[in-house]
């Protein structure tokens, strides 16, 4: 049994064990970056929107900042895909990277696990390239229809 | 030939192994057979993202071609809704994870404790789904083919539908009332006629999350094994790996949601 | 360490009697079993059935166009035929034959494994298949599935009223659960090559035929969950209404085209890289010469696996897909042919100067080079955009896939039963029916698609019920073909079951195979191997010297 666990070495122990502060810091930044995608998407929507009322004064990030760039209405809302997306990415990556322990897993399991994504935005990608192609067909023959 | 019978070579092998009665026997080492279902798991995982992948496209390619389908929907949802249930998956997720290490050193309170709190997470999400379709069924905001609201002019009419049911009304101010302290005072609810096809934002919105939901109620199925085994006494050090499994498997049901929010209930 | 003592001199012993079809006895033995050898056993048992019934279907509907008009059944029974038949073969058979059946039994003895990594799964994957074939066989007792093996929108998503709904709900979730079958046979297999490899079993000294697995398996787990999604969404769709591929709910009929191909042209790759696989061990083992150009065969197959996913819409160039997607899918399609013509001159090179055996098997993987070679070039006449748009949807499509299908995967299949039987059943299968099944099969297959190419040119289209008089004579071949390559492919059969009773015990290695399935006694025992096997070059064949005595190869001395 001993020269059986020393012929294995470091190898014992199966997987990485995540520190529990490291947790905790990673669910606390999940919370903060929820709340973040709150902001943003009031602060592009909703005018009345001042900010998270907290300690009897709003807090908002991106108000001000949207409020700073002074950019049109019409911008301002094709902004609000991009940034909800890239928060939730970077919620994603920190569930991959740490509660799925991937930043300490094996290169393969990265590969695979970021490489099936090359996948799905080759789907997305043709069929989008696709569907906007023939787009005008739908729409022109639609009101076709309806002028009949 | 008789003793060469007996001599089977299946029990042979248990000779290296006595110390470990879940390793099973194709396997060289605890390690091979640990990398083995890991790497299972995450190609069941990539399994799963293009699973989810076909409702991913259709949502891109409604959302490019026809966007006032979406500004008009997503108004039928309540954001406080969507943000109380991320905030219970993304607990879940952290008790998950906590249970995972707690099963690595071999702490087996620690690990159902955890186990139990991801479970109750995982019903709680449910419970809140349920409120939200119900209120979806309620409304007749439903998929294309059955798609047929009741009220044209939701914003006004919060007063109007008060007498109607108690339940539903219940719930909506309830809504109505949270969102307004944290939010500033939004009326929920579809402002103005619906646009053309306006059905199909809601066969996204059933197709994505109640194939979501499928999925936390498989993972309360698994969950449940698992904790039935932790009580068991089944997981320590020298194996923990199923701990792990089902832990990567809901923390992918994480993942899907924490996209499924932003999109479904945020943005416009 | 006693024991360990013990198992080695069982081990030497064990090789005359105790092998995984004696190890244990009773059915339960079989239907509960995590060997993959009877897994795999099983499936072949049961992927043969679902051949015999595709392919009585195939004889029903080349029957019925013997002559214009009615000539044994209806036209609506038509119509459920050429549907079971495209069905049953593609799902049921030509899916599942290779990597389920063969690969389940080969893979692991041919990696020096023991097992596969999952065999739970795996035991777990052939009763999920056995539950999609029973939806199956309850959509043909619904009658009325008429729908095409594709399951097109918006006619799959009519409300019919009929029984036609229950066959159609039956069917897709028939291949719904198929699906997941395949997925996870697709992931055991990638888990156990890369885990499970025994010391000395590098990358690039795997056989062949693992690497053709290896990249099969990457196209079920990446492509598979798609179909699953998308007949989730087509069930959902038909029963509830959810408007995503129905245009008067807002949905679009062109995009369940995209969800499908996107699975089912990578799917052909299942098809077809497992029966090159095939094809390469063949080769090497009958010419008796190292296989030429290893590196580019094995690297063509995960090319071929990778660039299969980039080109699905080519199957939709007139379905209304757009100029610009047409354009960049057609333009894909072409670089496809450069990996299968690396590995057809490949073959051909390692055959040059080889001393080659013209058993059963090399008749075979001849079969499959000739075939597939015609089935390839005549798909770069359909990538061809405006070619395509004369010929779509007529019999040149039907006779291009059938000679890459049958052709390629059908002729492996049979040659890959015949070559490794002895190591499955223990038993030596009759050469001279098995060579005359091999002709049969080479002749009956061209008489029944060479004049399908002739009339697809001519505008015969494809699943029609009714033709042009004009037509007659060349249907009438392909019918009388048709009867041939069944009768061909009934021979094979008949072959092996004939062998298990009347054949010879099989040596170690009868053909002088390298590779490691052949270092195990025929049949293998239940562990394969005790201790981890000695790797060396699998297509070094100066290494064995026929043996007259067992009727074998042995190592050289």
């Amino acid at each position: 049994m001993s020269d059986h666990a020393a012929a294995h070495g470091h190898s014992d122990e199966l997987a990485h064990e995540m520190p529990v502060s490291t947790l905790i810091s990673v669910f606390l930044a999940l919370v903060v970056l929820t709340l973040l995608t709150f902001d943003a998407s009031y602060s592009i929507s909703r005018p009345e929107y001042l900010g998270a009322p907290i300690f009897g004064t709003h807090i908002s990030i991106f108000r001000p900042l949207f409020a700073a760039l002074a950019l049109p209405a019409e911008t301002m809302r094709s902004l609000g895909v991009p940034i909800a997306m890239a928060i939730a990415t970077v919620k994603a990556m920190l569930v991959i990277l740490f509660f799925m322990h991937l930043r300490h897993d094996k290169a393969l399991n990265n590969l695979i696990f970021f490489f099936c994504f090359a996948f799905f935005f080759l789907f997305i990608a043709f069929v989008l390239i696709d569907t906007l192609q023939y787009q005008g067909d739908i729409s022109s023959f639609a009101d076709s229809q309806a002028t009949k | 030939m008789s003793e060469h019978a007996v001599a089977d070579p299946h029990t042979g092998h248990d000779g290296h192994q006595g110390h470990n009665p879940f390793h099973a026997h194709h396997f060289d080492t605890p390690k091979q057979q640990f990398d083995a279902g890991k790497f299972g798991m995450w190609l069941f995982l990539v399994q799963e993202v293009l699973f989810f992948s076909g409702l991913f496209v259709f949502y891109a390619i409604v959302r490019v071609n026809h966007p006032e389908i979406f500004r008009w929907g997503h108004q039928a949802l309540d954001p406080f809704y969507g943000f109380v249930n991320t905030i219970v998956l993304i607990f879940s997720s952290l008790t998950m994870a906590w249970a995972v290490r707690c099963a690595q050193k071999g702490q087996r309170t620690g690990l159902i404790v955890n186990l139990v709190i991801t479970l109750v997470c995982a019903g709680v999400f449910l419970c809140v789904k349920y409120v939200e379709y119900s209120a979806k069924f309620e409304h007749g905001f439903l998929w294309a083919g059955r798609f047929n609201p009741h009220t044209e002019d939701h914003a006004g009419d919060h007063s109007a539908t008060e007498g109607t049911t108690s339940h539903d009304s219940g719930h909506a101010d309830a809504s109505h009332a949270a969102s307004a302290e944290g939010h500033g005072g939004h009326a929920h609810g579809p402002v103005g006629p619906p646009p053309k096809n306006a059905g199909v934002f809601f066969s996204i919105y059933f197709g994505m999350t109640g194939l979501h939901a499928i999925h936390v109620i498989a993972g309360i199925a698994a969950i449940t094994w698992i904790l039935v085994r932790s009580v068991r006494g089944d997981f320590g050090p020298d194996y923990f790996g199923p701990v792990d499994y089902v832990g990567l498997y809901w923390h992918l049901v994480d993942l899907v949601w924490i996209y499924l929010f932003p999109m479904l209930y945020l943005i416009e | 360490m006693a024991t360990v003592d013990v198992v080695r001199s069982g081990s030497a012993g064990h090789t005359e009697t105790d092998n995984y079809l004696t190890h244990s006895k009773g059915l339960l033995s079989w239907l509960l079993t995590l060997d993959h050898k009877r897994i795999g056993v099983m499936y072949l048992i049961a992927t043969s059935a679902a051949f015999l019934l595709g392919g009585f279907f195939a004889l029903m509907v080349r029957t019925e166009l013997w002559t214009t008009g009615r000539t044994i059944m209806n036209h609506d029974t038509y119509n459920q035929m050429f549907t079971l038949h495209g069905a049953v073969m593609v799902f049921l058979f030509i899916i599942p034959g290779i990597p389920a059946a063969l690969g389940n039994f080969i893979l692991p003895i041919m990696l020096g494994a023991k097992d596969v990594a999952f065999p739970r799964l795996n035991l777990a994957s052939f009763y999920l298949w056995m539950m999609g074939a029973t939806f199956f066989l309850a959509a043909l007792s619904f009658t009325g599935l008429d729908t095409g093996w594709t399951f097109y929108t918006p006619y799959s998503t009519t409300d019919f009223g009929t029984g036609k709904d229950n066959a159609i709900i039956s069917a897709v979730m028939g291949v719904f659960i198929l699906g997941f079958s395949s997925i996870f046979t697709g992931l055991n297999f990638l888990v156990t090559i890369h885990t499970m490899r025994p010391p000395g079993m590098t990358w690039f000294r795997m056989p062949l035929f693992l690497w053709a697995i290896y990249s099969t398996a990457i196209i079920q787990v990446l492509a598979t969950p798609v179909l699953a999604i998308t007949l989730l969404l087509l069930l959902v769709e038909k029963t509830l209404g959810f408007g995503i591929f129905d245009p008067q709910l807002g949905g679009d009929p062109v995009l369940f085209q995209h969800f499908f191909w996107f699975y089912s042209h990578p799917a052909v790759y299942i098809m077809i890289l497992p029966a090159m696989g095939v094809i390469s061990e063949l080769i090497g083992v009958n010419c008796r010469r190292h296989i030429f150009g290893y590196r580019f065969i094995a690297y063509s197959s995960v090319a071929i696996a990778l660039l299969g996913f980039l080109v699905w819409g080519h199957h939709m160039f007139t379905s209304g897909q757009s100029k610009l997607a047409s354009v960049v899918f057609s333009a894909i399609t072409f670089s496809v042919a450069i990996p299968s013509a690396i590995k057809i001159f490949n073959w051909l090179s390692t055959m040059y100067k080889g001393s080659i055996t013209f058993n059963a098997p090399f008749l075979y993987a001849l079969s499959f080079m000739f075939l597939f070679t015609i089935g390839g070039l005549t798909g770069l006449f359909l990538a061809t955009l405006s070619v395509d748009v004369h010929l779509h949807d007529t019999y040149f499509v039907v006779a291009h896939f059938h000679y890459v299908m049958v052709g390629g995967a059908l002729t492996s299949f049979l040659g890959g039963l015949f070559h490794w039987w002895p190591k499955i059943s223990g038993k030596m299968y009759s050469e001279t029916p098995a060579r005359i099944s091999a002709l049969l099969v080479f002749l009956g297959f061209n008489l029944t698609f060479l004049p399908q190419f002739v009339m697809g040119t001519r505008g015969m289209p494809r699943r029609y019920y009714n033709y042009l008089p004009e037509f007659e004579p060349f249907h009438q071949w392909s019918t009388i073909g048709a009867y041939v390559l069944g009768a061909g492919a009934l021979l094979a059969f008949a072959t092996v079951i004939h062998s298990i009773f009347r054949g010879k015990p099989a040596p170690m290695n009868p053909w002088g195979g390298a590779s490691l399935e052949w270092t195990c006694s025929s049949p293998p025992p239940h562990n394969n191997f005790d201790k981890a096997p000695s790797v060396e070059d699998c297509y070094d064949y100066d290494k064995l010297v026929w043996d007259e005595k067992t009727g074998g190869y042995l190592m050289r001395k």
